[in-house]
């Protein structure tokens, strides 16, 4: 494969966001300009409608991402002949200052052809399912555009052979997420929830460019395979050396660590998932693709990447693996108590990447690369499902639902396999990557494997809970569409969504089923194992125990949510509350842990922008600026007192000239 | 590169040519001048037109010179110069001497574009127009001239010419608390200028020349004021101008009250005449107090940097939030110089110039909503993008370009900065990166609060950006920032040129002091 055909993957769908973006500057143009400015050519109009209309936002994206995606299938295809071994492509300089220099450059291996595969396959079907749960959206344009720019960032994301490009695609998929959370930015949550996301994340992005910067200034290297290279090659006596480049033991886990920190952030690890939940607010289809399928995924990327450091430093891939065991368990508990379809799965999702983040602190890097990519497929099944059932409901209220199984049967059908396969039951894809990942925490660390267990048992809970509530049962009604707001204008009569939306469905369910069957025969394995520095043969691995074990209390445990939610009435009328036995328990879970109360309210709020920043200016205006206005007052003071002196009457001159001249006479002969 | 034509001496006195055309020529707000009166329909409003013509000419012509620019050669180049005072006898020796190299050539480049933005984006000027144009056209010329002079009283000479435009143009046009604000500029300023003056005579008159190029540092020892002492006086002046902090607050007084044409020329290139002092004069003729005073400028970066910021997220006016975002930007200047390296000082010199795009588009940005809403106050405004969609995308690409997002200007700066200084000054760069943080915070607050959120109805009559001279500001200014973001070489090899020399004479000094000593 020439490197050309990567630039072209990334470009294909940046080109698609220029002609997106001209299409919706003529919509803002067309509305506004003629009100004020007769002088702009009417002829103009139809031209530009029939060249610059809504199709030209989505049409040359589907199309662009269809291609990326056959030639990142082609070069999947490429990638298993070479058994994942990277391809020889030198990088290029893109500017220096002084000993500094910043490349740009590819980095092709098992692991960037399988994520490449992902990113453009899940963000093609997306973008097919948008065109008609955006359609009549009067954003409809703005949309496109933003979802070009996203895929954009994120394939540079993939593609980067340095750290610096890493950091600046990862960056950019940030703001991209920021304006897509943000899309309905009339709603205040919305806006409100793409703030807190930016910030959230960015507070995790600081770890990563302290380890940049510190990686750069302890080697002078930010290329991705030479760090690896020095990290893989092992410590001796406290310095990692190779190559002429060394860095020591501390700085090599600080390095780690900093990575971790960005990861947090993107993946919505603790302390740093509160951003997520909220990042709901944004159009479903992105939650499917941003907020589950790709982006939050990329914290996983760049641990994987750089799993050689992560390895390098015990440290660092324990506190990795406790900090993802918690988060697994902890998300877990907090979705089972969340009334909206698209919160419980979001922690959903921040449950699962934390089962990837612990797999790779217990060493289990293909295990978890393959559980990314599984969860890829069935998450977005899952979330453009919810999108389906808001398309006809107005609602993502599962109170409001019920029995929509009759009513839509493909996106019941669909959603019940991306359960099946989330809940990790065999054969579905989720079962054969999370059994993976229990094998490696096993073998490395028991407690996290507890940990990894419980939240499985959960993960079946919480899901059968929301299949219930959204499709069995009694149909709740729905709600109206606000004022305002775009919609289904009949929602008491539920219908199954367009074409355009069921068809991603369909094609997302099937990959669900069989994408798990790769891991036979070891084959992917080996491949993505190609991306380490020193590549070796994968096999397939099977415990008896665990699948009976996880598999017995994933299965048990969904069975008693079943028969739970069935009889909800009579439960209930034996005075248990909610879900939760203990109502205490119930209220901590429903506050979400007051994490996010502590974070934003406490922390964000009072003590730093009512405490500290506020005192900040109060000590600016009053202190630094007020003394200097006070003194100028006293300077014109001053100054009336020197008018007196200069005041025309030549004596008092002559006596000043003859004191001062006195006080100049005696300086000179005292020093 | 020499064109045996005074290209740099017609570039910065051809603004005052115009001038002297506008003064000559009718303005549109003397109705008893006949040619108006007999002009149909008083259609022609010459100063304005004067003024652009005149700034798009010394536009182009820095274009050809950053064109021509001899990318190879190291110093000066388009040198002009004679001898102007010649005093002999009591050593003092000034020169009419103008050049460019590697590290004023992209500043005056810079000039030349927020000039023309200046003069596009006052179009809707009605006071006055005669004075206002000509008073811009003094600024630009004494602008370009501190960053061509090679003579230091040539440099004060044009640096404190630039007090006159500018106190005019702040208490004539401006709003608010107009005069105060004007006159505590100039109090400032002059305050400054004060200390400079006596550091730049000790140094002449030591050196027996004010020449830039001929001033050894050795020969500051022979000075009647010890060399720290004279570095600090000119520090006094420049870091009034950058600002820094605690001496920053005349900052956003200026700022808030200018009519929005200076507080883009202020942003934009008068504070650069700080940074660029530094790097110029003190750093070149000082290497040696400069090295000694790393740890101090570093401290100052990351207090300016970190304080400005959190005092940045309090504001309630939103020209005086961008304004104190300054504050923190400038701070990154003297980390980067700091860092004593060549990484760290281009930096340095890219954050003058890329801070210069983007805070003067933010103010462009301001100035535009202001015009329309006629308000600046945050909590006045809200979902501003459903009405002026346009302008909408303007300021957030403009925030967003603030903020320090990859692929735009300011991040390509912050970044050399980070990884030139982390290595001598560990402490100052780990604290300075919270700024990133709180950078991100108070430009996403802001924009949250004004352009996003529930329509306003009041606002619905507001006129989205219509007029051809904001479209061209507003997609010019973006497309250079997402040049210098994206290949960020075209400025940047200049400026790695330029302060090269610097760092060189800086090492000879510190290895000979390591020798010495």
């Amino acid at each position: 494969m020439s490197e050309t055909i990567f630039w072209a993957i990334l470009f294909l769908p940046l080109t698609a966001f220029a002609l997106a973006g001209v299409s919706a500057l003529n919509q803002n143009l067309q509305r506004r300009i003629p009100e004020w400015d007769p002088r702009y050519p009417s002829a103009f109009k139809p031209i530009a409608d029939q060249f610059c209309g809504p199709r030209l936002a989505s049409t040359p994206l589907i199309i662009a991402l269809a291609v990326a995606f056959v030639l990142a299938l082609i070069n999947l295809i490429d990638s298993i002949g070479l058994r994942g071994l990277p391809l020889d492509i030198a990088t290029h300089q893109l500017f220096t200052a002084g000993d500094l220099t910043v490349n740009l450059g590819v980095r092709i291996d098992g692991l960037t052809s399988v994520m490449l595969v992902i990113v453009t396959g899940v963000s093609l079907l997306v973008q097919v399912y948008s065109t008609g749960y955006m359609d009549g959206d009067h954003g409809y344009r703005r949309y496109f555009a933003f979802m070009a720019l996203f895929t954009t960032s994120m394939i540079g994301l993939v593609l980067a052979d340095n750290l610096l490009m890493l950091f600046a695609f990862w960056e950019l998929v940030g703001l991209t997420s920021y304006l897509l959370i943000g899309f309905w930015f009339h709603r205040p949550a919305a806006a409100a929830a793409a703030k807190k996301a930016f910030l959230v994340t960015r507070l995790g992005d600081l770890g990563m460019l302290a380890a940049l910067i510190l990686i750069y200034s302890k080697t002078g290297t930010m290329d991705i395979a030479e760090i690896n290279a020095l990290a893989d090659h092992g410590a001796e006596a406290g310095m990692f050396a190779l190559n002429g480049l060394m860095i020591g033991q501390t700085a090599m886990t600080l390095f780690g660590l900093g990575l971790i920190a960005g990861a947090i952030g993107k993946s919505a690890q603790f302390p740093l998932h509160i951003w997520l939940p909220d990042a709901m607010e944004g159009p479903t289809p992105v939650s499917a693709l941003v907020h589950s399928a790709t982006m939050v995924a990329a914290g996983v990327y760049l641990l994987a990447r750089f799993f050689p450091v992560i390895h390098a430093s015990s440290t660092a891939s324990d506190f990795i693996a406790w900090i993802g065991a918690g988060t697994a368990l902890g998300a877990a508990i907090l979705a089972l108590v969340q009334v909206d379809i698209k919160r419980v799965l979001a922690y959903s999702t921040i449950s699962q990447l934390a089962y990837m983040m612990f797999a790779i602190g217990v060493g289990g890097y293909v295990a978890a690369v393959f559980h990314l990519m599984t969860h890829a497929f069935f998450k977005a099944l899952l979330f453009l499902g919810s999108g389906s059932v808001n398309h006809s409901t107005n609602t993502f209220d599962m109170r409001k639902m019920g029995g929509l199984r009759t009513m839509m049967p493909i996106t019941f059908a669909t959603f019940v396999v991306g359960t099946l396969s989330l809940a990790g039951i065999i054969p579905f894809s989720g079962f054969w990557s999370k059994d993976e990942i229990l094998i490696y925490a096993w073998d490395n660390n028991k407690g996290v494997f507890v940990l990894g267990l419980l939240a499985a048992g959960l993960t079946a809970a919480y899901m059968v809970r929301a299949v219930y509530m959204t499709f069995f049962g009694q149909y709740q009604g729905g709600e109206q569409v606000a004022p305002g707001e775009h919609g289904n204008d009949d929602p008491s009569h539920p219908h199954e969504s367009p074409r355009s939306m069921t068809t991603p469905l369909i094609i997302l369910a099937v990959i669900s089923v069989v994408s798990g069957f790769l891991t036979f025969g070891g084959e992917f394995q080996t491949w993505v194992y190609g991306a380490l520095p020193h590549p070796h043969d994968g096999s397939f691995h099977w415990s008896w125990g665990i699948f009976l074990g996880s598999t017995a209390l994933a299965v048990g445990s969904g069975f008693a949510a079943f028969v739970f939610m069935h009889h909800r009435d009579r439960v209930r009328s034996w005075g248990v509350g909610g879900i939760w036995p203990i109502p205490e328990a119930q209220r901590f879970a429903t506050n979400l842990f007051y994490l996010d109360a502590l974070g934003e309210n406490l922390l964000a709020r009072r003590v730093f922008y009512g405490w500290i920043a506020r005192s900040s200016a109060w000590f600016d205006a009053t202190v630094v600026d007020g003394v200097v206005n006070h003194a100028w007052r006293e300077g014109l003071t001053v100054a009336g007192a020197a008018r007196f002196v200069q005041n025309g009457w030549v004596q008092a001159g002559t006596i000043s000239i003859g004191l001062g001249g006195m006080i100049i006479w005696i300086a000179v002969v005292l020093f | 590169m020499d064109p045996g034509f005074p290209v740099l001496s017609l570039l910065i006195f051809l603004p005052l040519l115009g001038v002297v055309l506008i003064a000559l020529l009718p303005g549109k707000h003397t109705p008893t001048d006949w040619l108006v009166q007999n002009a149909p329909g008083n259609a022609v409003d010459y100063p304005k037109w004067i003024a652009l013509g005149i700034a798009l000419a010394t536009l182009i012509i820095s274009l050809v010179m950053f064109i021509l620019f001899d990318r190879s050669a190291a110093g000066f180049q388009f040198v002009d110069e004679f001898d102007w005072i010649s005093a002999e006898a009591v050593g003092f020796n000034v020169k009419y001497a103008f050049g460019v190299d590697g590290l004023s050539m992209p500043l005056v480049f810079l000039t030349a574009i927020l000039s023309v933005v200046a003069v596009l984006v006052s179009w809707r000027v009605n006071l006055r127009t005669k004075e206002y144009f000509a008073w811009l056209l003094v600024l630009e010329t004494s602008v370009l001239g501190v960053f061509t002079s090679l003579d230091l009283i040539m440099f004060f000479l044009f640096w404190e010419l630039e007090l006159v435009p500018m106190f005019l143009l702040i208490s004539i046009w401006g709003s608010g608390n107009r005069n105060y604000s004007a006159l505590k500029f100039v109090l400032y300023t002059v305050f400054g200028s004060a200390f400079m003056l006596v550091g730049f005579l000790a140094l002449g008159v030591a050196a027996d020349t004010f020449d830039i190029r001929e001033i050894r540092h050795d020969a500051v020892a022979a000075a009647f004021l010890p060399a720290p002492a004279i570095f600090a006086f000119i520090m006094i002046a420049f870091a009034i101008k950058l600002p820094v902090v605690p001496v920053h607050t005349w900052l956003p007084d200026a700022h808030t009250d200018a009519p929005t044409a200076v507080s883009v020329l202020l942003a934009g290139v008068l504070l650069k005449m700080g940074g660029y002092g530094i790097l110029r004069l003190l750093f070149t003729l000082m290497p040696d107090v400069g090295a000694d005073a790393d740890l101090a400028l570093a401290i100052i970066g990351v207090v300016s940097i970190v304080y400005g910021a959190i005092v940045t997220i309090r504001q309630t006016d939103l020209k005086r939030l961008i304004a104190y975002s300054s504050v923190s930007h400038m701070g990154f200047v003297l980390l980067g110089v700091s860092a004593l390296g060549v990484t760290g000082l281009s930096g340095a010199a890219m954050q003058l110039v890329t801070h210069g795009l983007i805070t003067g588009m933010l103010f462009v940005m301001v100035g535009l909503v202001y015009d329309r809403t006629h308000t600046r106050q945050i909590s006045d405004m809200s979902g501003l993008a459903h009405h002026i969609p346009l302008l909408g995308i303007g300021m957030v690409f403009a925030g967003l370009a603030g903020l320090g997002l990859p692929a735009l200007a300011g991040f390509v700066a912050e970044i050399t900065i980070f990884l030139g200084a982390f290595e001598s000054q560990t402490a100052a760069v780990s604290v300075a990166l919270t700024g990133v943080l709180l950078a991100a915070a108070y430009i996403l607050w802001a924009l949250q609060r004004t352009f996003f959120g529930p329509k306003d109805d009041n606002w619905a009559h507001l006129p989205d950006a219509n007029h051809w001279s904001e479209f061209t500001i507003i997609a010019g200014l973006m497309a250079l920032i997402v040049l210098l973001g994206v290949y960020p070489s075209v400025v940047m090899d200049l400026l790695e040129m330029g302060v090269e020399p610097i760092v060189e004479s800086i090492e000879t000094v510190v290895s000979a002091g390591a020798g010495g000593g």
